[in-house]
């Protein structure tokens, strides 16, 4: 029913619409001369009554009714007469009259929207078989499996994403994502997020909100973002109202979550034997005489030999979440809604001990709201007004940094300190690392309470009109948003009086210093608010002419405003004016297709884009791009010939994107001068120098990006694929400059950024499905999907480097860079032969570490360091699995994995410093835990007098290809360093997922309002398969010091109302 | 505030439409078109993205340049940059040289670079390359604009620019102190995002440097007033210039770099790479003395500066015989040479309008330097400043002959403790009567610079009676001895000698942890002398005692003068209180330099001389090759005063290199410009 193909296009007059409309919804007496009085009842597709059903004869459209609340309707009728049925959102059904009934029974049958599958591109949507640019897109019904965050459903699920999640705890269990890998080496590398056409966090979404799901991946798809579009763009467009009757939909689940894989370390008095090895195969005396050991065996003095297994003492290995939400869709004629409501209720799997009253235990509880109106105003004219609002509480302990815990748990030894002196006072270990030496479970129960607040809020209000009575499908529209996020951190921190014993007296009394004073409450908060103004509109055009030619152009103009207090916070106080000011873009793009005949596609894109941060004058880039399609099986003669392809479709397409985002900091073209400077030689003024060097022609980041994609149906439709090769090449690579000596008088701090990096990304993604249905109530689909993505620096700019190998040019950025180990020392002879190694004057012995002497010069230093391998975050993932339908039954299993990506487990410098404490055999002496692993003999190596003083199988003495060297008790320099030794493998194959789902349509759901249930039961993370067994293997580098990535088990159950 | 302002009505004039839409929804269809229009008309209108001109209230750099007041800001800002001379441990100078010893190592990167252990790639403080470049630039930026500033009138703009020519000068001066031959840019200021080889420059060899350095100060002290008031006490003037001048071109005349076999074997291998030029010149040329010479002349000639004297009081020492009794400068009869020498140190003098001063600047850096003087323990000080045997041995007897070579009226006698009797007090200076017999006897400058085991600490701003007029003892377990700190035993003196030179009888430092202002100890403020005229007049006689011909420089007769370095030499010892030269020293020209050489290492003790002076000399490698030696500090009683070599790992690792004449370059810097040489000796 739309006023499209009404007789109303006539010069408009609204008294004439507003008088039909009324007139529509009431009935007006007929002039029938022998009338029925026919009646029944309206049902829709599911068998549900319908009410509000319009009802009208139809040669008299002027006479008729509608359905009641319960879908019954009365209407006088003639003989021959033609009942026509309307509703919107379903076909209009007929009923012709010739005999009276008043038990007439109609089902309406929804309105197949539009038979064509579209696509969510950029700024509209675009008919499937149009669409020449790389986009996926995401079947929203694929998301809505139970997890912590969006993100964290893309790895595995989406081609063209790659995905890293290094933390399970509740809070910080978000996945870091990237658009077809690293591209670039520059400010930000990470892709930019619209929600409804806004920038938005993927994260405060509820995935049940998700109407559509699009990756744009190439120049084509994202070349209107301009300036913002390099890294790629994610679009998301929310769920809106639909006019007809009101759906209900409520979700509740239920999930365990199970730390499966956690390390395991030794225990005291194994401990204590080892470290007594340690010493003494470096001749050291032992740590621990007999009699000590007698004690730590039988556990006779739990003050100063405890044996404490600090896992078990802060984890319970169990967590919980929740999670509800309910959201109703309805609406009429004028306007429609979508709401929703959902929260999640998630607790970590630390064990808060009984005494902790104030229960400073890990939780993450979130809030979210949506509401989407549509309203029309005339006909022709919407006003869309949109709101949404997310609400996340994170409780930490006071120490708020659960890291630390982590540390504490891997690195404290089972002896060093027990949980509580029999004495009463709580342990301090003097040392500072993690928690300051305190241990993780005063960590956890005694120091306070941190809480972090977030708020997102978001207001939208949209107008469109449609043009057409001027030019045919024109139509416009325009969007105006406010944004704000704030944030508020409130900690509550709190130390006891800690203690360290020492010794006991003669009389056996424990000997003891205090070593912490007790901190009393300190109340502390930071706030942060964001936010953003928006201003966008579209005017957009598109024809089929002659049905061959399909033609249509848009143009997009946006403005976009956003200030964060964090900018200002974090800057030197000299830049703080400077970096508060608001971040600004401007931008017209436009976008134009053609389509000849289904078979021929081109498209050109451009954006015009600007931003603040840049010399005025020098803030707009041009950026077009182009896009070519081509698809053969519109042919006839493909059609008859080659039958078994159904669809086939060969698009490319080449062009240019932006990044603005080039530095750290603001504005790198202007010169700030600071005030307040220093003064010297007597003078008594107010100072005034340079804090940063403008440096002359910038511009942004450019990235130039070429796809070809291939896309096809194969059997009926069964069988698809689509296959994308990439080749991105990444210019004016912002970078501070590095071969600007010092004669030209720049300080180096602050000296200038160039557009001078340059480097190349490249790879391939793409998915497969296959459907089968094997009867009417039996199908399957099975599915698959790659992401593969490689890079190369092709210009880092540094000073001139002393051997070819030190160069970061033609190597992938953030490549691994350490030495080669050629294996550990056999005798002190191989030692004397071999080029000298000195790290910190350590003095070598058999069974540490050799290095290879890269540059032959007879000594190990920097100068050896190669490249080693790839960036530690994988290049390849991977997914797969499928679905299996049977009835009401449907099995969904989803596998996930990634590709070689190397780590280190020493060495490795990354944000969470230098990795190794926890791994290496007592790295930090007595706080330097050990893992299970070493126990084995063969494990570490172990020199043959050693073994044979001490009753260890001499076979396994001295084993060449040992997990460890020669144990060192204390930091050992030489066998700390970042090498091929410390090389593990991170790849991974997960069981992701596994769904199964019932649903439950029994009559007797009718009686609770129910149209029908689902019951899922679904497990998360159930299995991975890896080379790291010790802990998760996309956490290889912590080495045991992150919270792992849970299993997880949820019930959920849907309910349509 | 009014970049809030101005932000809102952007935003404004860029939604404006949308609200006044709503107001005309009957016009709807025909303005939604205009207004569409208008909006993105509007939004150009307004400069949206323009946003940094909301910062128009705050400091542009283009402002910096258009008036007087502005400009100034920011040329004394530049000023700023330069470090605080009087600190000493962080600079080439007293610590990398045989005058001054420590085993602070990890604290002081002068006794790193004496280890060897500054390289290319770890220069710690010595990489002044960038930071002194840093004042070069901003000075040609201000020299190139400087013309904006319409109301700087035209004298006011003339000791402007002289005072930037000096700076820019002086930062040249610091590069070819530590690194020898510099790149010279003239008055460029280069582009900060061009390509590699727009960036290349070559190094000038040395006499370029200096040549080019000397005639820029030249220029500066033109145009720099030749007094400073002293409101200003602290910015240079004509003679400043003039003498950081002097004492490049003595530099430059000297051995090593003047084509003396110093020079051949040193630097004669050392060429430009890219055209084979000698860094350093390989033929002497008698005339760079002469215009050493000359240049000390001038600044003589300018009649502003003498040494600086105190009246002869009550409590003055009487001269020895042999001193001329005469007023000074022919003699130091009217004067109190201890007091002269002393006040200038201390911060008695008032410094402000001190004659002596070429260039003297407020130093909190001395005042700090001073506190390494003191004990740890009990006088809060740091006891990381000693003095090496060497030093001590240089100092003359009171009658001027040498320690070897004393007379029997003062004998230099080294059989035990003098046993006075009685304290001998001269100059408000107190020598105990229980000290050893090797500090009886010696000259006044002895007394006024060393801390010798049993001196005399008055500290008398001290409240705590206790520490008032203390001895300090250096045996091992005197109350400066090495016992005396355990807890932290690099803060303890090692050779038995500490210096004194700049500490006032009212100084103190309290107790340990418990603040400087503790037991009301204070400093007086104290000025280091960067450039004095004692060190001019030594300069001269130097350059005069080189010539064997009589040159012509800027027409003025140089030649060996005997009269001239008579009198001007004698000035120094008369001011000591020491007899002048004699009449057969003056005739031989290495007798006069042997006694200059002396002369300069006492005299500038600590000054930042002595470092510079072995290895222009071409004898850096003699120097710094004999022991570091010092009291037995394992010992007590009579034992202590052994003079053995310390036994420190400090001094057993010195290294003696040809490639520690100069810093190196840092490495990065070398492989940034492909033309640039290193200084030799530095690999990586």
């Amino acid at each position: 029913m739309t006023i499209k193909n009404s007789t109303f296009m006539m010069p408009i007059n609204y008294k004439n619409i507003l008088v039909t409309c009324l007139l529509c919804l009431f009935p007006l007496l007929g002039m029938a001369q022998q009338s029925y009085n026919m009646g029944g009842t309206v049902y829709d597709e599911n068998g549900e009554t319908l009410p509000g059903v319009s009802i009208f004869l139809k040669a008299q459209a002027m006479v008729g009714t509608a359905t009641d609340a319960n879908g019954v309707f009365k209407i006088k009728a003639s003989k021959g007469d033609v009942l026509v049925f309307s509703y919107i959102g379903y076909e209009n059904q007929e009923y012709l009259v010739d005999a009276e009934n008043n038990k007439i029974s109609v089902t309406m049958i929804p309105t197949a929207t539009e038979m064509e599958e579209v696509v969510v591109t950029a700024l509209g949507t675009q008919r499937k078989i149009s669409v020449v640019g790389a986009i996926t897109s995401l079947d929203a019904k694929d998301l809505q499996t139970p997890a912590t965050s969006v993100a964290n459903m893309l790895g595995g699920r989406v081609a063209g994403m790659i995905t890293v999640l290094d933390s399970g705890e509740p809070g910080k269990n978000i996945s870091e994502f990237w658009v077809r890998g690293i591209g670039t080496f520059g400010a930000s590398s990470s892709a930019l997020v619209l929600i409804d056409g806004l920038e938005g966090d993927i994260n405060s979404i509820d995935p049940a909100d998700i109407e559509s799901f699009s990756i744009l991946k190439d120049a084509s798809a994202t070349a209107v973002y301009g300036v913002r579009g390099a890294n790629g763009v994610v679009l998301i467009t929310t769920k809106r109202g639909q006019s007809g009757k009101l759906q209900i939909k409520a979700r509740a689940n239920y999930t365990l979550s199970y730390l499966s894989r956690m390390p395991e370390y030794l225990r005291a008095y194994d401990y204590a034997i080892l470290a007594n090895e340690a010493r003494v195969v470096r001749n050291e005396e032992i740590l621990y005489d007999n009699m000590e050991l007698r004690l730590i065996k039988n556990h006779l003095d739990d003050d100063l030999y405890p044996d404490i297994s600090w896992q078990d003492e802060i984890m319970k290995r169990n967590g919980f979440q929740q999670t509800y939400y309910v959201s109703a869709q309805g609406g009429g004629e004028a306007a429609r809604y979508f709401i929703s409501l959902g929260t999640s209720i998630e607790d970590a799997a630390y064990k808060v001990a009984p005494e902790n009253t104030i229960r400073s235990g890990v939780g993450y509880n979130t809030y979210n709201y949506r509401i989407n109106l549509d309203i029309d105003l005339t006909k022709g004219t919407t006003l869309y007004f949109g709101t949404d609002g997310f609400m996340s509480l994170r409780t930490q302990p006071g120490f708020a940094n659960t890291d630390a815990m982590w540390e504490a748990q891997s690195m404290l030894t089972p002896i060093t300190v027990p949980i509580r002196y029999s004495t009463g006072e709580l342990p301090a270990y003097s040392s500072s690392f993690g928690g300051g030496g305190v241990s993780p479970y005063v960590l956890l129960n005694y120091t306070g309470k941190q809480t972090n607040q977030q708020y997102t809020g978001k207001a939208t209000l949209a107008l469109s009109h449609d043009f057409s009575y001027l030019i045919k499908d024109l139509k416009l529209r325009m969007q105006g948003a406010y944004d704000n996020l704030s944030w508020k951190d409130e900690t509550r921190y709190v130390m006891p009086e800690l203690y360290l014993a020492s010794g006991r007296t003669t009389w056996g009394e424990l000997q003891r210093a205090k070593s912490y004073d007790a901190v009393s409450p300190q109340y502390s908060n930071y706030q942060r608010q964001s936010r953003k103004y928006h201003f966008e509109s579209t005017l957009s055009w598109d024809k089929l002419i002659a049905d061959d030619h399909r033609a249509s152009a848009l143009v997009y103009y946006y403005m976009s405003d956003q200030q964060d207090t964090r900018d200002a916070d974090i800057a030197d106080a000299g830049r703080r004016a400077l970096e508060a000011l608001p971040k600004r873009y401007q931008g017209i793009s436009s976008r134009v297709t053609y389509g000849f005949k289904n078979t021929y596609m081109v498209d050109f894109n451009f954006g015009y884009t600007g931003s603040e941060n840049f010399e005025p004058g020098k803030q707009f880039g041009f950026f077009p791009s182009l896009a070519l399609g081509w698809i053969p099986t519109s042919y006839q003669w493909v059609m008859d010939h080659v039958g078994w392809l159904s669809y086939l479709k060969i698009r490319g397409s080449y062009g240019s994107v932006g990044s603005d985002r080039i530095a750290n900091f603001r504005f790198p073209f202007m010169t700030i001068i600071g005030e307040n400077q220093s003064v010297g030689w007597g003078s008594t003024l107010n100072g005034v120098s340079e804090l940063q060097f403008g440096a002359n022609n910038l511009m942004w980041e450019k990235a130039l990006k070429a796809n070809l994609g291939i896309e096809g149906n194969l059997l009926d439709d069964r069988l698809t694929f689509v296959v994308d090769f990439f080749n991105d090449k990444r210019e004016n690579i912002f970078q501070r400059r590095e071969t600007i000596p010092g004669y030209a008088g720049l300080v180096y701090s602050a000296r200038p950024y160039g557009n001078v990096g340059s480097m190349r990304s490249y790879g391939t993604d793409g998915n497969i499905s296959y459907t089968h249905e094997i009867r009417k109530d039996w199908s399957f689909t099975i599915r698959g999907n790659y992401t593969y993505s490689a890079n190369e620096i092709i210009n880092w700019e540094e000073p001139p480097t002393r051997y070819p190998y030190q160069p970061l040019n033609g190597y992938p950025h953030q490549a691994t860079r350490g030495y080669i180990a050629t294996g550990l020392f056999a005798d002190e002879d191989d030692i004397a032969n071999s080029a000298v190694q000195s790290f910190g004057g350590f003095k070598v012995m058999p069974g540490d570490i050799k290095y290879k002497d890269v540059n032959g010069d007879g000594v190990i230093n920097t100068d050896d360091r190669v490249f080693l391998s790839d960036p530690t975050y994988p290049r390849l993932m991977y997914g797969f699995g499928g679905e299996m339908k049977y009835k009401d039954f449907t099995l969904g299993i989803l596998f996930k994995g990634t590709g070689k990506t190397d780590f280190y487990h020493v060495g490795y410098n990354s944000a969470y410093g230098v990795n190794g404490p926890g791994y290496v055999p007592f790295n930090n002496g007595k706080i330097g835990n050990v893992l299970t692993v070493v126990k084995d003999p063969s494990s570490r190596w172990v020199p043959m007098e050693y073994a044979l003083a001490n009753g260890i199988d001499p076979a396994l003495a001295e084993n060449p290809n040992a997990r460890f060297p020669r144990l060192s008790y204390g930091y050992n320099a030489n066998n700390s360093q970042l090498s091929t030794f410390w090389k593990g493998d991170s790849r991974y194959l997960r069981l992701q997922e596994v769904t199964l789902n019932y649903n439950l349509r029994a009559s007797f759901l009718k009686r609770f309002g129910l149209s029908s249930a689902d019951i899922q039961l679904v497990g998360n993370n159930l299995y991975v398969w890896d080379k790291v067994k010790d802990w998760d293997p996309e956490q290889g580098f912590r080495n045991g010091r992150a919270y792992p990535i849970p299993s997880r088990y949820t019930l959920q159950l849907y309910l349509n109302f | 505030m009014d970049a809030l302002i101005r932000y809102h009505r952007d935003i404004r004039c860029s939604f404006t439409l949308t609200f006044k839409n709503k107001k005309r929804m009957k016009n709807i269809f025909k303005h939604t078109i205009v207004c569409a229009c208008v909006a993105v008309m509007t939004m150009s209108s307004c400069n949206f993205l323009d946003v940094a001109d909301n910062f128009e209230e705050s400091f542009k750099y283009d402002s910096i340049f258009v008036n007087k007041t502005n400009l100034e800001r920011y040329v004394w800002n530049i000023a700023s940059m330069f470090p605080d001379e009087g600190y000493k441990f962080d600079k080439l100078g007293s610590f990398a040289s045989d005058e001054a010893f420590s085993i602070m190592i990890s604290d002081y990167t002068s006794l790193d670079f004496i280890q060897g252990n500054i390289t290319p790639t770890n220069l710690r403080s010595f990489n002044i390359w960038s930071s002194m470049y840093i004042i070069v630039r901003k000075v040609n930026t201000v020299l190139g604009n400087i013309d904006k500033a319409t109301d700087l009138t035209g004298r006011e703009k003339n000791e402007l620019m002289g005072y930037l020519y000096f700076m820019r000068a002086y930062a040249y001066y610091r590069l070819i102190m530590y690194y020898g031959p510099i790149v010279i840019l003239g008055d460029d200021v280069m582009e900060t995002n061009e390509t590699e080889d727009y960036y290349d420059r070559t190094r000038a060899t040395f006499d370029e440097s200096v040549d080019y350095v000397c005639s820029e100060l030249e220029r500066s002290a033109a145009l720099m007033p030749d007094v400073v008031t002293p409101s200003y006490f602290g910015r240079p003037s004509a003679g400043s210039a003039l003498g950081l001048s002097a004492r490049l071109r003595l530099i430059q005349a000297s051995p090593l770099w003047n084509g003396g076999s110093a020079a051949r074997r040193t630097y004669g291998t050392w060429k430009r790479s890219i055209d084979g030029v000698n860094y350093v010149s390989q033929t002497y040329d008698e005339r760079k003395w002469a215009v050493a010479a000359e240049v000390c002349k001038q600044i003589i000639d300018m009649d502003i500066f003498a040494l600086h004297t105190v009246k002869k009081m009550p409590d003055t020492a009487p001269l020895p015989d042999n001193v001329s009794q005469q007023n000074f400068p022919l003699g130091a009869g009217d004067i109190d040479p201890f007091r002269s020498y002393s006040d200038m140190f201390t911060g008695e003098s008032p410094f402000a309008r001190n004659p002596e001063y070429l260039w003297a600047q407020r130093s909190s850096g001395l005042v700090n330097y001073s506190r390494h003087a003191f004990p740890y323990e009990i006088y809060n000080g740091y006891a990381t400043v000693s003095v090496p045997q060497k030093v001590i041995d240089a100092y003359r007897m009171a009658d001027g002959r040498t320690i070897e070579n004393s007379s029997d009226q003062y004998p230099y006698l080294t059989d035990g403790i003098w046993n006075n009797g009685t304290d001998l007090t001269f100059s408000g200076y107190t020598l105990k009567g229980n000290v050893h017999k090797m500090y009886v006897n010696r000259e006044l400058r002895f007394y006024a610079s060393i801390g010798f085991s049993g001196a005399h600490w008055p500290m008398l701003s001290t409240s705590n009676l206790s520490k008032r007029n203390v001895q300090f003892w250096y045996n091992l377990n005197g109350n400066a001895g090495k016992n005396s700190n355990r807890n932290l035993p690099y803060n303890v003196n090692t050779t038995g000698y500490s210096l004194k030179k700049f500490v006032h009888p009212e100084d103190s430092w309290g107790a340990p942890g418990q603040g400087e202002g503790y037991e009301n100890s204070r400093r007086l403020e104290k000025a280091y002398p960067i450039i004095r005229y004692a060190e001019i007049l030594l300069a001269y006689v130097e350059a005069l005692n080189n010539l064997s011909s009589t040159h012509t420089i800027q027409n003025r007769q140089i030649s060996r003068d005997i009269d001239e370095m008579r009198y001007y030499f004698n000035m120094i010892r008369f001011r000591a209180g020491l007899p002048g030269v004699t009449e057969a020293e003056l005739a031989s020209q290495e007798t006069m330099q042997d006694l200059i050489e002396r002369e300069r290492m006492v005299e500038l003790l600590h000054e930042n001389a002595r470092f510079w002076d072995v290895r222009r000399w071409g004898k850096y490698e003699i120097t710094e090759r004999e022991p570091v030696q010092g009291l037995d500090m394992d010992a007590d009683g009579l034992a202590f005063y052994n003079v053995v070599p310390v036994n420190q790992t400090v001094a057993r690792n010195r290294v003696v290199d040809k490639k520690l004449i100069l810093v190196p370059i840092e490495l990065n810097e070398i492989r940034k410009s492909p033309s640039m040489d290193q200084n030799p000796g530095y690999q990586y």
